[in-house]
């Protein structure tokens, strides 16, 4: 089995595929010792998690490559290709392993899948497709030994459409993962693959592909890379629940690869059934409108999507509102013309597409809130919420859409400046100005409303398109789930209620710990030594030259005969005398010594209770599920 | 603001575009008369004979544009900023050849800059192996490939096809380039059809060499 894919687990390619997600902004950084800390921690992050599922040790040889840092641009004001991903290069000459593991970064997992899926298909070309391959090639040159090396791709979301057609186009990897994937479109994979349409087109004899029946082609396209055998190595993974698995039935899309299904919610029974109601065509004209206030939705939700969408100069009518009287509202009007007119040209365009959008989001909010309930996602009582809040959201708009017609007759180039000088014209437009303005207003607050009761329903659709549950499905046999990273076990407690530990942080808290305690222990050592140094040791110095001195003396008496000291001591006496001798009494008193020993013995004592309690953490978390090797290999576990 | 309602430049749209034109007076050609293919056309003037003047939308780059050629448009693309594809299809009834073709511009993107990435990019998407011949020319480096492709599966008499393809980067300005592929096949079956290698070659180099980046319109 050489060079077998060590990330084969599939657990293990989950978890990196979100580990990854994590670590965007770290890898994103300007400052080149945080982008070097980051690789080390994101490799001990993959050394970790491979460890915590298979039991198992990744080789030494560990090289991280991030998009960033390989697709860079001498010229910072090139834009960047929008590819985002990291690759792992894992070498192990002794057991014939070279393998280059390329995790592509999707959409943003768990964050606005609304804004996200509204921008999957948009502006489709090859773009991404050159940027995904790009990454691959200038990522394989920092591999030795190319021959030998095999290539694995994983990737979520929208990362799934990058990686499979890059597949398809040239069979790059050796095997493809995509979990909650964004499948291929047929218009995309056109643009691609030049083969593909040359083939296409003498296969059908055709002049332009539009000329293939829809459904000829679509199987053809299948055949075609069936046959070129790229298609066997791709594996993926998708979750019932997936918002963007219910949007891929449409019929531009193609699935391929051995696909596995996992439901990840037992009360939910997807979202493939609620989308199935809406047309194709209407599905794209739908996403195709709202993609143009795509920016707003993200800033404001459906309110601030719906506000631009109609087109009103709030400024403006804010202006209006402050002026006392109807007198001064009307000369803020003659005041600037040009806005009031722009105002009503905006909305002459915008709010009849707005209209005629909200129609059809009205025509199907029946049957696909009907299907929302009987799939589980919302109960009677919060369908109805959202059925009386689109129908106020539509009351409003066609009331706001009368009184705009009103607005429109009154002014318009030729008569806005005849109507502001008209007494009774200018008095009616204002009338009808306000109302608007109040309209407009209960119409923002019903559309607050509208989003406010949509939350947790989006939350919950949105839920269904990441990998976390996905990851929690998978391993509920085996007693073990995830949240945030860590990996949690369960097991049943002896009154039958399940006991759920935070292994990943048990094994922290351990981790960290013990290598606090060996710290403080070895700072108690140091302190022993540096006692000893400067206590005992500078005493017995500071002795040994007292003693040498006064044998110097003894030895010598002459040497002393005008030393200040000694004349001192005689008090001059002996002047003119000899000195002949000199006798020390020694005896070498000093002041207590401190005794470190108890000082010592007392930290001693207080790191090991401390060590006591930390090892007790793993015992009994060991102990809870039996002496397990894998747990118990975990905690001793070094990244 | 909104009292100027001339364009930008009064002088500078001095001629009328193709696209604003009352299709009688246009070329009677396929060009010209179908409506989205018109819209690429800077000028009704014949450049060479049976060949027009095509601007890109995004104005990046103008090429030679055979007069019975046709837009695509399930095969182009634009984004509006930096990138853009254009198809397009000639169909000559006297020589039954048809020319599949697809122009790709793109500007502002890393993979642009480095030919040899780009190349490595360009055979996968080709299913070409071999190597590229470079030719330089003044504002531009051409590289240039070809390739016969017998497809044996198509149970058809005409199931080849000669393709040139290749990529040309802009040697006066950092990240800009264009991408080609021209395909020459036979298109009925039930017709003779005079394609060789000699004359595909020809024209496909008269279009790559005619590709000129007009970098002075881009907006910046």
């Amino acid at each position: 089995m050489r060079n077998k894919n060590l990330f084969e687990n599939e657990n293990v390619k989950l978890r990196l595929i979100n580990l990854e997600y994590s670590y965007k902004e770290r890898f994103a950084s300007e400052n080149a010792n945080e982008v070097k800390k980051a690789k080390e921690d994101f490799a001990a992050d993959v050394r970790r998690i491979y460890k915590e599922e298979t039991n198992k040790e990744l080789p030494k040889d560990i090289k991280i490559y991030t998009s960033k840092e390989i697709l860079q641009n001498k010229d910072s004001s090139v834009k960047s290709s929008g590819y985002d991903g990291t690759a792992i290069y894992i070498q192990d000459k002794t057991h014939d392993t070279n393998q280059l593991q390329i995790i592509s970064q999707g959409s943003a997992d768990n964050e606005d899948w609304v804004y996200n899926f509204s921008g999957l298909f948009l502006g489709m070309d090859d773009s991404q497709y050159k940027a995904t391959k790009e990454f691959t090639i200038e990522t394989k040159k920092k591999t030795q030994d190319v021959k030998s090396l095999n290539t694995y791709a994983m990737g979520h979301s929208l990362a799934n459409n990058n990686q499979v057609l890059v597949q398809l186009v040239d069979g790059e990897f050796d095997e493809v993962y995509g979990v909650n994937g964004a499948q291929i479109s047929v218009d995309h994979i056109l643009k691609a693959d030049y083969k593909l349409t040359n083939y296409l087109k003498r296969k059908f004899s055709t002049i332009k592909i539009s000329e293939i029946p829809k459904n000829d082609l679509k199987k053809a396209i299948i055949k075609y890379y069936n046959d070129k055998g790229v298609t066997a190595n791709i594996t993926q993974r998708i979750s019932s629940n997936d918002p963007l698995y219910g949007v891929s039935g449409k019929a531009d899309f193609i699935t391929f690869g051995d696909v596995k299904m996992t439901n990840t919610h037992p009360d939910i029974k997807g979202f493939r059934s609620v989308i199935d109601h809406i047309p194709d065509e209407d599905v794209s004209k739908l996403k195709g409108y709202f993609q143009k206030y795509a920016a707003d939705y993200r800033k404001g939700g459906i309110q601030g999507f719906t506000m631009e969408a109609i087109g009103v100069d709030m400024d403006f009518l804010n202006g209006i509102m402050n002026e006392e009287g109807t007198a001064q509202q009307i000369a803020y009007c003659l005041k600037h013309p040009a806005r009031l007119l722009n105002m009503v040209g905006a909305l002459d365009k915008k709010l009849p597409e707005f209209k005629a959008f909200f129609a059809k989001v009205k025509a199907y909010s029946g049957p696909v809130l009907n299907q929302l309930e009987a799939n589980g996602y919302i109960d009677e009582a919060k369908k109805k919420t959202i059925q009386k809040d689109i129908a106020e959201v539509e009351r409003l708009t066609g009331r706001l859409d009368v009184l705009y017609e009103k607005i429109k007759f009154l002014v318009d180039w030729k008569t806005v400046i005849f109507t502001l000088n008209n007494r009774q014209l200018s008095q009616s437009l204002m009338k009808n100005l306000i109302e608007f303005y109040s309209t407009y207003k209960a119409l923002e607050e019903a559309l607050g409303k509208l989003d406010q009761d949509t939350k947790d329903l989006l939350n919950l659709i949105g839920e269904g398109h990441s990998i976390t549950p996905l990851l929690n499905a998978l391993s509920k046999k085996k007693g073990i789930s995830y949240k945030g990273g860590d990996i949690y076990f369960s097991k049943k407690g002896k009154d039958g209620k399940e006991i759920k530990v935070n292994l990943s942080s048990a094994i922290r808290i351990y981790q960290a710990g013990m290598a606090a305690i060996s710290k403080i222990e070895a700072e108690i050592e140091r302190y022993q030594r540096v006692f000893h140094h400067e206590i005992h040791d500078h005493f017995a110095i500071k002795k040994s030259e007292l003693t040498k001195a006064i044998h110097d003396m003894e030895a010598n008496p002459s040497r002393y005969q005008f030393d200040i000291q000694f004349k001192l001591a005689s008090g001059f006496a002996g002047s003119n005398g000899k000195l002949n001798k000199i006798v020390v009494h020694d005896s070498y008193h000093t002041a207590p010594l401190p005794q470190c020993d108890g000082v010592v013995s007392e930290l001693k004592k207080q790191t090991s209770s401390k060590k006591k309690f930390v090892k007790s953490i793993r015992a009994s978390i060991e102990k809870l599920f039996d002496e397990d090797e894998q747990i118990s290999a975990l905690f001793d576990f070094k990244a | 603001m909104n009292d100027s309602q001339n364009g930008k430049n009064g002088n500078q749209e001095e001629a009328v575009k193709p696209k604003d034109m009352d299709p009688k007076d246009l070329p009677q050609v396929p060009a010209f008369q179908d409506e989205k293919t018109r819209e690429y056309m800077a000028s009704t003037k014949e450049v060479e004979p049976g060949y027009y003047l095509l601007e890109s939308k995004l104005k990046g780059f103008t090429m030679l544009f055979p007069e019975d050629g046709e837009y695509e448009a399930e095969l182009s693309s634009n984004n509006g900023k930096n990138i853009e594809s254009l198809a397009f299809n000639s169909y000559d009834k006297k020589t039954n050849i048809v020319l599949n073709a697809q122009v790709k511009y793109y500007s502002q993107q890393s993979y642009v800059n480095k030919p040899k990435t780009m190349l490595e990019i360009i055979s996968g998407q080709n299913g070409y192996k071999g190597k590229y011949q470079k030719i330089d020319q003044s504002g531009k480096d051409i590289y240039f490939a070809h390739m016969k492709e017998v497809f044996d599966d198509i149970d058809r008499k005409y199931n080849f096809s000669y393709s040139y393809f290749g990529y040309v980067k802009s040697t006066e300005e950092d990240y800009l380039g264009v991408e080609y592929n021209f395909t020459f096949a036979c298109h009925k079956e039930d017709q003779p059809c005079s394609l060789s290698e000699e004359k595909a070659r020809k024209t496909a180099k008269k279009l790559v060499n005619s590709i000129t980046f007009s970098t002075e319109g881009e907006e910046k």
